[in-house]
Formats: C-alpha cells, sequence, structure tokens
C-alpha cells in the first residue's frame, strides 16, 4: 500500500457475478503485481472501494484470505456510488485501500464450535470467515450456518450453500415469506433457534458453548442477540458487525463514531457485550 | 508537550516590526488582521493583535478543503502540501486546540498509528508565536477549561503585552534560537510578575463562575437531558462546529473536471442529519438530542478518555456565532450541577 493512508491503489474488476436484483458480487485484483500476490487481510475486515469520480465506500471483503490474487466484494445498489459501482463492467477500473479494522475472532475460536446467524446481504461479511474455517476445517469443531432473507430472490450466495454442506457445514436456509415454488423453510432466521412456534420451519439446535457470529441488518442483529442471550448465550460469545458511515477508514473522519468507539477502527466487529456497553454511553 | 523552563526576554514595541520580518524567515507569517481574519502578511503594520479573532487558525493545518488526489486514466496523483508558516498572534485557547488536533492527526492509539499526512506535513512545519490575552472577550471560559489566558505549552516563542514592551518567551529549542537570532534583551523578575498581573486581570474580567471538577462523572449523568433541552433550541446549522478550533471531523467526495478525477476532503459537521446516513440502513443518530449529545460527548469526555483532553478550549466561538443562543459555558454548568 502507499504510505499516504487515504490513496487508493489501482485494481481492476476481473468477474461481476448477479446475486440478486440489486446486489452483485465483484471478484477484483490488484493491478501492481506485488499487491495482486502479497497483500492480505484477516477474515471480517473490509475495504474503501473507489468509483473514481463517485467517491468512495467502505465495503466487507466476502472471500477468505485463503483465496489469494483476489478478493471478492458483494456491493448492494444502495447509494450514489454503489450505484455506479454496479454500472461497471469487467477490466473496469476501481481503486482500493485497506485491508481495514478488526476481523472475526478466528483464533480465539479454534477448536470450538461456531454457528453464524445471518441475514440478507449480511452473509457476504461473514462468508470470509465462514470460508475461512472450512479451509482449516481441522481447526474448528461443528459449523453452524443459519441463514435468512426476506424472500427466495433476495437470498445471496445460493449457488454455494450444497457446497458447504458437502464441506460439513450444517446449513439451514429460511425466508420470511413463501414466493414461487419455494419447499424449504418459511419463517424469520431467528425462529430457527428461538421458541416461536413455527410449522413450517425446522428447529435447529445451536450448540450449548458455540461461539455465535451474527450479521445481518441492525433490526435483525437486535433481536438475534436478545433471543440467544434468552437461549443461554453470554454477550460475550456474541460477535457482531456493525455498521457506519465509515467515510475514511482509519479513525480520522468521525463519521462512524459511536460513544467513544469508531466502528471502523475499534470494530467493525465488536461482541454483543460491547455494544450493549456503546448503547448505555 | 515538553515545556523547557522560558528564559524571558524582551522586545521594544518600536521594534515589533523589525521581530515580524525576522520571523519571516521561518515561512510565510500569518497574523490576525483588523477584520478578524487570520491572513497571512507582509509587513507587520497589517497586524491587529487588539481583538480575538472568529476565525479560527486551524484552516492552516486542517483546510476547509482540500485536494486528496487526483486520478487521470489509471494514474492516481496526490500531493501533500506542506508549506511552512509562523502563525502569529495565536491565542493560548487555540494553542490547545492545535495540541489536541496534533494527538488526534498524529493518532493516539498505542498500536498501528496511522498519521494524516495531511495534517502532519503541515503541523510538523509550523512555528507558532503565541500572543496572551490581555483582554477576554463575551464568552470566553478558557480559564475554566485550563488552557488560558496565558499558553503554557504547545508554542515556539510566546508574546505578553506589558505595556511599554512584549515579554517573549521560548517554549522550546526553536524558540530560544530565534531569540538569540534576535538578540533581544533579557527580561527582569519583575516582567514576570507583571505577566502574572496581565494574566491575573484578564482572569478577573473573564468572571468565570464555574469551575469543571466533577465534569467527567456529571457528563455521563447530566449529558441525555442537556442535550435534550438544548436540541430544541438548535437550529442545526452547524456553526458551532465549523468555527470550533477542535472540531476534526471531514467528508470527502469526488469531483470530474473532463478526464481528471479530483478527491477533496472538506470539514463536516455531527450536528447535521446526514452525517450519520448510511445507505440502505438509514440514520445513526437522527433525533437531535442524539446530534447534540454526540458534540458535548466529543467536546467534554471523548478525546478526555482517549488521551486525556478536553476537546473543548473554552474559546468561546460557539457560543458567539450561535444563532440560537445556545451557549458551551451554559451547557457545562448545567452539567456540572446547575440543574
Amino acid at each position: 500500500m502507499t504510505e499516504n493512508p487515504y490513496v487508493p491503489n489501482m485494481a481492476t474488476i476481473t468477474n461481476i457475478k448477479d446475486l440478486t436484483s440489486d446486489i452483485k458480487s465483484f471478484a477484483i485484483q490488484f493491478d501492481d503485481p506485488n499487491l495482486k500476490e502479497n497483500w492480505t487481510f484477516k477474515p471480517g475486515q473490509f475495504v474503501e472501494i473507489s468509483a473514481f469520480g463517485h467517491g468512495e465506500v467502505p465495503i466487507s471483503i466476502s472471500s477468505s484470505p485463503t483465496l489469494k490474487g483476489q478478493i471478492e466484494l458483494a456491493i448492494r445498489n444502495s447509494g450514489t456510488v454503489t450505484a455506479a459501482l454496479q454500472k461497471m463492467k469487467t477490466g473496469d477500473k476501481v481503486g482500493l485501500r485497506g485491508p481495514y479494522g478488526n476481523w472475526w475472532p478466528y483464533e480465539k475460536i479454534k477448536g470450538k464450535n461456531v454457528t453464524i446467524i445471518s441475514g440478507g446481504i449480511g452473509l457476504a461479511a461473514v462468508t470470509n470467515i465462514l470460508k475461512y474455517m472450512i479451509a482449516n476445517k481441522s481447526d474448528y469443531k461443528k459449523i453452524q450456518l443459519l441463514y435468512g432473507s426476506v424472500v427466495p430472490s433476495a437470498l445471496v450466495f445460493t449457488d454455494e450453500y450444497e457446497k458447504w454442506r458437502q464441506a460439513g457445514v450444517d446449513v439451514h436456509i429460511t425466508v420470511d415469506r413463501r414466493v414461487g415454488d419455494w419447499t424449504g423453510n418459511v419463517g424469520i432466521v431467528t425462529w430457527l433457534f428461538n421458541e416461536q412456534p413455527a410449522p413450517e420451519l425446522e428447529k435447529v439446535k445451536i450448540p450449548e458453548d458455540a461461539t455465535v457470529i451474527v450479521c445481518g441488518p441492525p433490526i435483525m442483529i437486535h433481536f438475534c442477540c436478545l433471543d440467544l442471550v434468552k437461549s443461554g448465550f453470554k454477550p460475550e460469545n456474541i460477535y457482531l458487525s456493525l455498521e457506519g458511515h465509515m467515510k475514511c477508514g482509519i479513525g480520522k473522519c468521525g463519521h462512524c463514531n459511536i460513544g467513544p468507539k469508531y466502528v471502523c477502527r475499534d470494530g467493525p466487529v465488536f461482541t454483543y457485550a460491547e455494544k450493549k456497553a456503546l448503547e448505555e454511553q | 508537550m515538553e515545556h523547557t523552563h522560558p528564559h524571558a526576554h524582551k522586545l521594544e514595541k518600536e521594534k515589533f516590526a523589525e521581530f515580524v520580518n525576522a520571523l519571516k524567515a521561518e515561512g510565510e507569517v500569518i497574523a490576525p488582521k483588523s477584520n478578524g481574519l487570520y491572513l497571512p502578511v507582509e509587513d507587520a503594520s497589517e497586524i491587529d493583535l487588539s481583538k480575538i479573532p472568529l476565525d479560527c487558525p486551524k484552516n492552516y493545518v486542517f483546510p476547509i478543503t482540500e485536494k486528496v488526489l487526483e486520478v487521470e486514466g489509471n494514474k492516481i496523483t496526490s500531493t501533500v502540501e506542506s508549506k511552512k508558516r509562523v502563525l502569529f498572534g495565536i491565542r493560548p485557547c487555540d494553542i490547545a486546540a492545535f495540541q489536541c488536533l496534533k494527538i488526534f492527526f498524529e493518532d493516539y492509539v498505542e498500536e498501528g498509528k496511522i498519521q494524516d499526512p495531511y495534517f502532519m506535513s503541515k503541523m510538523n512545519k509550523l512555528t507558532i508565536v503565541a500572543y496572551n490575552c490581555p483582554e477576554p472577550k463575551e464568552h470566553c471560559f478558557c480559564a475554566a477549561m485550563g488552557t488560558g489566558p496565558v499558553a503554557e505549552s504547545g508554542f515556539d516563542l510566546a508574546l505578553t503585552d506589558l505595556g511599554d514592551v512584549y515579554l517573549v518567551e521560548p517554549g522550546n529549542q526553536k524558540g530560544e534560537e530565534i531569540i538569540q537570532k534576535l538578540s533581544l534583551p533579557p527580561a527582569s523578575f519583575e516582567d514576570m510578575e507583571r505577566k502574572e498581573d496581565v494574566k491575573k486581570q484578564c482572569i478577573e474580567k473573564m468572571n468565570v463562575t464555574f469551575n469543571i471538577q466533577g465534569l467527567d462523572e456529571a457528563i455521563h449523568q447530566k449529558v441525555d437531558t442537556v442535550a435534550e433541552e438544548y436540541g430544541k433550541k438548535c437550529i442545526v446549522c452547524g456553526g458551532c462546529n465549523f468555527f470550533c478550533p477542535t472540531c476534526s471531523c471531514f467528508n470527502m467526495s469526488d469531483t470530474v473536471d473532463g478526464k481528471v478525477v479530483k478527491r477533496e476532503k472538506f470539514w463536516d459537521t455531527c450536528l447535521l442529519r446526514g452525517f450519520t446516513w448510511l445507505a440502505g440502513v438509514g440514520f445513526e443518530r437522527d433525533p437531535i438530542d442524539s446530534r447534540m449529545k454526540q458534540r458535548l460527548m466529543h467536546k467534554l469526555s471523548y478525546t478526555k478518555e482517549h488521551y486525556n483532553m478536553y476537546s473543548c478550549t473554552g474559546c468561546g466561538r460557539c457560543s458567539q456565532v450561535c444563532p440560537s443562543f445556545i451557549f458551551m459555558e451554559d451547557m457545562i454548568k448545567d452539567i456540572i450541577g446547575g440543574k
């Protein structure tokens, strides 16, 4: 990376995949061969991606650090910059700087049961750790994924669930509303494990000693954490990724300041215990 | 900031112009003019030290807008401006503000420091000549915040108006060298006592009726009610932030000029609703009282927690410019004890 932390490095979009009607996954490579080879990150970190002429946005890296030579970012068309990115084609140039922020506790949870609960595009911020754990399967005990979205067409990475199952992950998918010929679970993702009676949905047992990783829309995180605590999980063992308007990524611009913390630097990964402490500030 | 014990000298008032001219060797001289702005000066006659400027010299280390980079084709170029400047006649409150900004942009964390090169390049090239305040203005409460009316550190040279002469004190090695070059006559102990008198008189006139003892505890208990009460009056103009010498928040945006993309950073303010806007999610801080709380907590708690400095210096500018008469000193008083 350049010495000036605000200056991105040129990179090229090498592949684009539609995930949903408004979410695309971009595979991106650094132009600098040295960076392409050696740039690395930890699962859970994010980059600032530039669409030059439009601006810069923070995006979680959805690929695992075990994938070398390129990174993958899932981007939803939700603002000026992301709209510009969505119009881009393979071969187009973007700017990348990072990686920024802290990461999922991939080392601390070695030898443990790990359950990932995710909603919507939030899955793109946990596939990094999921794929990392799959690549280092012997380091972890049971790996579980509970994932839901509003409707079947809003599920992301649909072509990968079977691959993850084959790799030994206990995968459970649900949608809030049945649409079309959906035959799977119907119900909110938290219903998979909480006490809510839900006839159209399989109940899932999360191992009692599991470390839980939660990522999704703020409302989902909120209720998910409440339900987990109710089920006996300790707030210190629940990890989540917060969002913020992380303009600079390096704790200077002030936009993601919540309480005395900067999401870009002290986060984006916090334990539920830490999040609660921030809310009380 | 390490403060070497000063060896005070004297500057005859008729030699003021000579003094200012000599400082030009250290860089472009920026000083307060009679229009109340800190501007480059060619001649000492342009300098007006009589009023405390509403303008904040922060602009010279952290400009309102600053180019971050340019992109043309596949080439990204960044230029970091780092001109040598002498900031002349800087008031003690603003010197404290510079220290606060410096710790922030230089990075206060212990591990994985990331410095802001745009700020640091300018800050490191500064020569700061303080001007200790002989008079307060309305809303001044530096004495309560412990930043003035006399600067203790954070400058190269400090001037105090003793009536017939200026007392010139070095704040560091560089200041001592400048004094040596100018061969100023030494000041007497009596002159130092006169400086104390100037300070005493200024504090008396400032007449601050509160002290901030207990603020660190009280703020956590009172900030919600105070923010709610004053938030009702706020018209969300952001003026308090834009005039604040320690406000450091900024935003960045791109503009396109033909084939060249220019990215700039520019001041931003946490009081504006859009400050925490997150595409696809909404506002982290939507109601005005949550934004007023953020401002109060950042000024009076967070930086204290992070690096043991309040980022309110008591300069009073926010109170001076507020069209709704929301006065920082009133909010602090209410937090500490009043209600």
